[in-house]
């Protein structure tokens, strides 16, 4: 992949002590023998990558105007840097995972805070990811919550 | 991204350079959601860091393009260059010579990299290219068989 075709992504790369400019090779000034050689002081750069946090400290609870409406909250997660950001959200129900707050991983949102509607009765626990362009980072389940059918008007 | 590195020679004796081009992998990354073994930053992979490294000589030579170092692919995620020939041309007193690197991190990279590091070092070296071997038949950029005295 050539890098000018490479789609760059943004990163935190530390650099360390790559710029200083204008090392010597300091050669001897006199003919000492059939051949010289030297090598100038090596340069290293350290590039290191950034990182995705979790959404930490993920909450659910019934919305309190709609007994099938759960409310879904978390903690903002840094935007690591320019490029896609956003978080979706799944309901989990025993060994079933449904979308949430009409999010997917190809449907992201910004904000930390959604309602999942028209939840139908049941005991569920949701989970929130975080989504920076191809990485992504799961935060923890937030504890169950139990949805009872309510009595009609 | 770019960071460089100028080199000048202040020997009396015209002569060759070289650049070796070192990498190492000096942190694993880590998979937030433990799914996935962590890689070092550079691993020598379309997902991983990809480098550019060039001069400012005309016409410009390239030393390593993507994670390709010295004209071969390289393997794993400490490749080395050996010493790669910069000119053919021997250098005198006072001329200098800039590396450039340009680097990225493709947007199909995956989990693996997170918080992943690979260090980059650059060496210049230096041979008299009077009875020292020839750079017939060499390319910059690459490594000149007929030079093996570089230091």
């Amino acid at each position: 992949m050539g890098i000018s075709a490479a789609r760059h992504r943004r990163f935190i790369a530390l650099l360390v002590a790559f710029a200083a400019a204008g090392v010597g090779l300091l050669m001897a000034a006199g003919w000492a023998g059939a051949f010289f050689s030297s090598q100038a002081t090596a340069q290293t750069n350290t590039f290191t990558a950034g990182s995705l946090e979790a959404p930490a400290n993920a909450a659910a609870s019934q919305s309190a105007g709609t007994a099938s409406t759960v409310d879904v909250s978390w903690n903002e997660v840094p935007d690591p840097g320019s490029g896609s950001f956003g978080y979706y959200v799944e309901r989990l129900s025993g060994g079933t995972v449904s979308p949430a707050c009409g999010t997917s991983p190809s449907s992201l949102i910004t904000t930390t805070s959604c309602s999942d509607t028209d939840v139908p009765p049941g005991t569920y626990t949701y989970q929130v990811t975080a989504v920076y362009a191809s990485w992504t980072a799961q935060g923890a389940a937030t504890t169950s919550l139990k949805l009872t059918a309510q009595p009609g008007p | 991204m770019q960071c460089s590195f100028t080199v000048t020679y202040n020997g009396t004796m015209p002569a060759y350079l070289g650049l070796d081009v070192s990498i190492a992998g000096t942190k694993l990354g880590t998979d937030p959601n433990g799914n996935v073994a962590g890689s070092y930053l550079y691993d020598s992979s379309p997902a991983g860091l990809q480098l550019l490294i060039r001069d400012n000589q005309s016409p410009q030579v390239t030393y390593m393009s993507g994670t390709t170092l010295g004209g071969s692919p390289t393997s794993g995620s400490s490749p080395d260059s050996g010493v790669l020939l910069v000119s053919t041309t021997p250098f005198t007193n006072g001329n200098s010579v800039t590396f450039t690197v340009d680097y990225s991190l493709p947007s199909t990279t995956t989990n693996a990299y997170q918080d992943a590091s690979s260090s980059v070092t650059l060496t210049a070296d230096a041979a008299q290219a009077a009875n020292n071997g020839s750079t017939a038949g060499c390319t910059p950029g690459q490594v000149c068989p007929g030079i093996t005295d570089w230091s």
